[in-house]
């Protein structure tokens, strides 16, 4: 288990390196810089942006350029970035933290909704139910983020209950810790709900179809002749055995964790990587944007390991192998 | 108790049947697939599916009719006072919970009793179940258990709470003849201890005797003949009862001598076959067949029989040239198979052809059943029109419903299937057929038609069988040699009259004891 394990990580550790170099390359071929725009700029010298471009290493060849951004990897610097004018680490950890905030609690609400909405879904006898349930989800999935988005901002605006974009207010430094909670959560609320309602038909609807094929299998018509109790039954022995898909899509989110708020992060004016992301590549600022690249990789690797080991935990036939 | 189910559309699984059980007792019910047995199994507990109507009937219980309780109502009846076992302990146990707790889920179920009486108790039913190592079978997960130990485990879980009513769908059926003999013993003693009815629901009469008190026989839904098991035996007075008894192998059958001069077509030397499974702490190796040699002559049998997991699919595997042995030589025509290079193998291969024992699996669901005929021909290179017409003809010797060609294998039954499974075989003009537990899983009078067929084939075509099986009885039917095989090696290898009439090894008699005994 211990060797699997560190076989596992090295092999991630492989992939980031991987990863780390294609992006170098990636960002080498696309044409212009950070001063590209600069050069547009007739009262600002071509010796001025030469001298910027040597200040910040941008003329050296790109193997000296990614063996120094290793080098301030291990600083915990991670590259420079030139629009923010300070290291990328510190960028990147603020950002992450927000982002992580928000798709965080929204994943947490998405799977406590989905999973018994799902059995529930699966198990129910009335058709009624079955059909206005499933119609629900279906639409839910059809529509886009974008719509959702505007719909709740549309409702936060009738209600006037909720603020409509940003993470906090301007008197944030001003409040108590508990006056700072709820502002937060205030903020938090509308973001998150887009994403809950985005996010959770797929859940829901692979949590149907397990559920189904589970709850038609033998051992289930057995636990039923048992005389097993129906909520026992359905959360006790339907679940953990329909487990798999769940657990695979579970670890498919936790990589996209960084990511998938990156509509509704720039819709809402988030403070989040999402943003970053999409204002560093448009200003080539080249370092943040392979950061940004990196950690989501990096997350990638944590969420499908993590997930292999729910599995293992969950499924006594893989644990043979 | 008074009795009678129907279900609607879009055909009535039973009619109009009545009997009554008494505590103690235990009363067979008898029928072919699809004779609406296992739907009356399902309707004494109220779980039929949903698309099923009880248009009529009671089901009276110390006085309670129980088709009258609601869902909810019904359920402190299951498992606790009319209990079921079902036919395939693989499939009704949940793959991710360990043994024992499914069986103290089904005493939480009924009782309010604490998470370590529970425990205890559950170790007790175990114990019960004379499964000598009850802690550790506790903790083991169901695929972790042997086919034989799975069943005791359901049977423990059945009777964990005293039921007054066991119905066993086929409790035997999924498992070896040796294991089959000890479960029913077990099922038989731990009833008359605790006082408890038996509805012992089957195909094969053979495990109702002895077991059984009365017998129902079932026949397309209806009751045709109802009395004690000796008396439908003896006298059967229905033609779907008459047809079953006399349809039940009795080895062994005349051996014939005139094939002697028959040349040998494929002979084994010596094989060998070890499987690794590699585990979490250490590997642990399985000798899975060793140092085996078999000789089969065109025109005859060889019987290859033993227990499940003795290695004898995994040998018919390596005869087939599908798996590759650590060691040994099978020769096929004065080819060693294993010392060809690969197109050459794979021409030659086509003389040894496999026929299993799950058909519906074995059959491609999406093709036509005249496509799966054609489809061995299909390297003969003839037009597709030819090999359309010759697979038509080979549906039509073995006696299949050409008319239906265009249809799928899932709209044939057992018995038709396996026919369509020997004409895809024969399509490639095998020398040998090996038949993997090819007659198991099938009604007796349709095993009887189906071995009738092989004899007809072959004598036509001189084509030599292997036949794989865990029943002496279906062996001794129609081989003119058997071998014993007992964890990888032949332990008795001779002419099945020979080996009935003066079995030497201890396998082969606690084998022959097994057949006797039912």
């Amino acid at each position: 288990m211990k060797r699997y394990l560190l076989r596992r990580l090295a092999r991630g550790l492989l992939i980031l390196i991987g990863v780390s170099i294609c992006s170098f390359v990636l960002a080498d071929l696309a044409r212009g810089d950070f001063f590209a725009e600069a050069r547009l700029n007739s009262r600002i010298s071509k010796e001025t942006i030469a001298a910027l471009r040597e200040q910040y290493g941008l003329d050296r060849p790109i193997l000296w350029r990614y063996a120094h951004w290793l080098a301030s990897v291990f600083h915990g610097d991670w590259g420079f970035s030139l629009s923010y004018n300070m290291p990328v680490g510190p960028l990147l950890w603020a950002r992450m933290q927000n982002t992580l905030l928000l798709t965080v609690s929204a994943m947490l609400l998405t799977w406590i909704a989905a999973i018994p909405l799902g059995v529930w879904i699966a198990s129910t006898g009335a058709r009624v139910n079955r059909l206005l349930s499933w119609s629900a989800v279906a639409m839910l999935m059809a529509t886009p983020d974008l719509l959702v988005v505007l719909v709740l901002e549309l409702i936060a605006t009738h209600s006037g209950l909720l603020p409509l974009g940003g993470m906090i207010s301007l008197e944030y430094s001003q409040m108590n810790v508990w006056d700072r909670v709820q502002d937060l959560a205030r903020h938090l609320a509308l973001p998150v709900t887009a994403l809950v309602l985005s996010s959770a038909p797929a859940v829901v609807t692979h949590t149907v179809s397990a559920m189904r094929e589970t709850l038609d299998s033998a051992f289930i018509r057995a636990a039923n002749a048992n005389g097993l109790r129906r909520g026992r039954l359905l959360f006790f022995h339907a679940l953990p055995a329909a487990a798999n898909p769940l657990i695979s899509l579970f670890s498919l989110s936790l990589g996209a964790l960084l990511s998938s708020s990156l509509i509704v992060e720039s819709a809402l004016g988030w403070p989040g990587l999402g943003r970053l992301m999409l204002e560093a590549t448009l200003q080539r600022d080249g370092y943040v944007v392979i950061g940004v690249v990196m950690l989501s990789a990096a997350f990638l690797v944590c969420g499908t390991l993590i997930g292999d080991m729910l599995l293992y935990w969950a499924d006594p036939r893989i644990r043979r192998e | 108790m008074d009795y009678y189910v129907d279900s609607k559309e879009p055909r009535s699984a039973i009619r109009n049947l009545s009997f009554s059980i008494s505590p103690g007792e235990i009363v067979g019910v008898l029928g072919e697939s699809g004779s609406g047995k296992s739907t009356l199994a399902l309707a004494l507990l109220g779980l039929l599916p949903g698309n099923a109507r009880i248009r009529a009937g009671s089901v009276l219980f110390r006085g309670q009719d129980l088709l009258r309780l609601s869902h909810d109502d019904f359920r402190p009846y299951r498992g606790a006072v009319i209990s079921l076992v079902f036919q395939e302990p693989a499939m009704a146990l949940n793959p991710v919970m360990r043994a024992g707790d499914q069986i103290s889920e089904v005493i939480r179920a009924h009782r309010h009793c604490s998470r370590t009486h529970r425990r205890e108790l559950a170790q007790e039913a175990l114990r019960g179940a004379r499964l000598s190592t009850a802690p550790e079978i506790y903790s083991a997960y169901p695929h972790e258990l042997s086919g034989g130990q799975q069943q005791r485990v359901m049977i423990a879980q059945a009777l964990v709470c005293k039921p007054a009513l066991l119905i066993a769908d086929e409790p035997t059926s999924a498992l070896d003849v040796t294991t089959q003999a000890e479960v029913l013993a077990y099922l038989k003693d731990s009833t008359t201890r605790l006082k408890a009815a038996i509805l012992m629901i089957t195909h094969d009469p053979t495990t109702l005797a002895g077991l059984a008190d009365r017998v129902l026989v079932l026949h397309e839904g209806e009751l045709v003949e109802y009395g004690s098991f000796a008396n439908v035996s003896e006298r059967p007075a229905h033609g779907y009862t008459r047809s079953v008894f006399s349809s039940i192998p009795k080895p062994p059958v005349t051996a014939i001598a005139h094939r002697e001069e028959q040349s040998d077509v494929l002979i084994a030397r010596r094989i060998s076959k070890k499987y690794s499974g590699k585990r979490w702490l250490g590997k642990r190796d399985v000798q899975a067949v060793s140092d085996v040699s078999l000789t089969l002559r065109a025109g005859s049998t060889t019987g290859l029989v033993g227990e499940s997991g003795c290695g004898k699919s995994t040998l018919a595997r390596c005869l087939a040239a599908i798996e590759r042995p650590d060691a040994g030589e099978v020769w096929v025509d004065g080819f060693d198979l294993f010392r060809l290079p690969s197109h050459e193998l794979r021409e030659r291969r086509r003389a040894v052809q496999l026929i299993f024992q799950n058909t519906a699996a074995a059959l491609n669901p999406w093709l036509t059943l005249e496509e799966i005929v054609a489809e061995p021909l299909a390297i003969s290179g003839l037009p597709l029109r030819q090999r359309r017409d010759q697979a038509r003809a080979l549906m039509e010797e073995l006696g299949l419903p050409v008319s239906r060609s265009t249809h799928r294998p899932t709209e044939l039954s057992g018995g038709q299937r396996q026919r369509l499974a020997l004409a895809r075989a024969l399509a490639a003009r095998p020398k040998i057929l090996v038949l993997d537990e090819a007659l198991s899983g099938l009604d007796l009078p349709v095993q009887a038609q189906i071995t009738k067929l092989l004899k007809n084939l072959q004598e036509s075509r001189a084509l030599a069988y292997l036949l794989i099986t865990h029943d002496l009885r279906t062996a001794g039917q129609i081989s003119d040699n058997i071998a014993v095989m007992q964890t990888g090696k032949i332990v008795e290898y001779r002419s099945a009259r020979e080996l009935f009439s003066e079995p030497q090894h201890e396998q082969t008699r606690s084998l022959l004891n097994a057949i006797r005994s039912l």
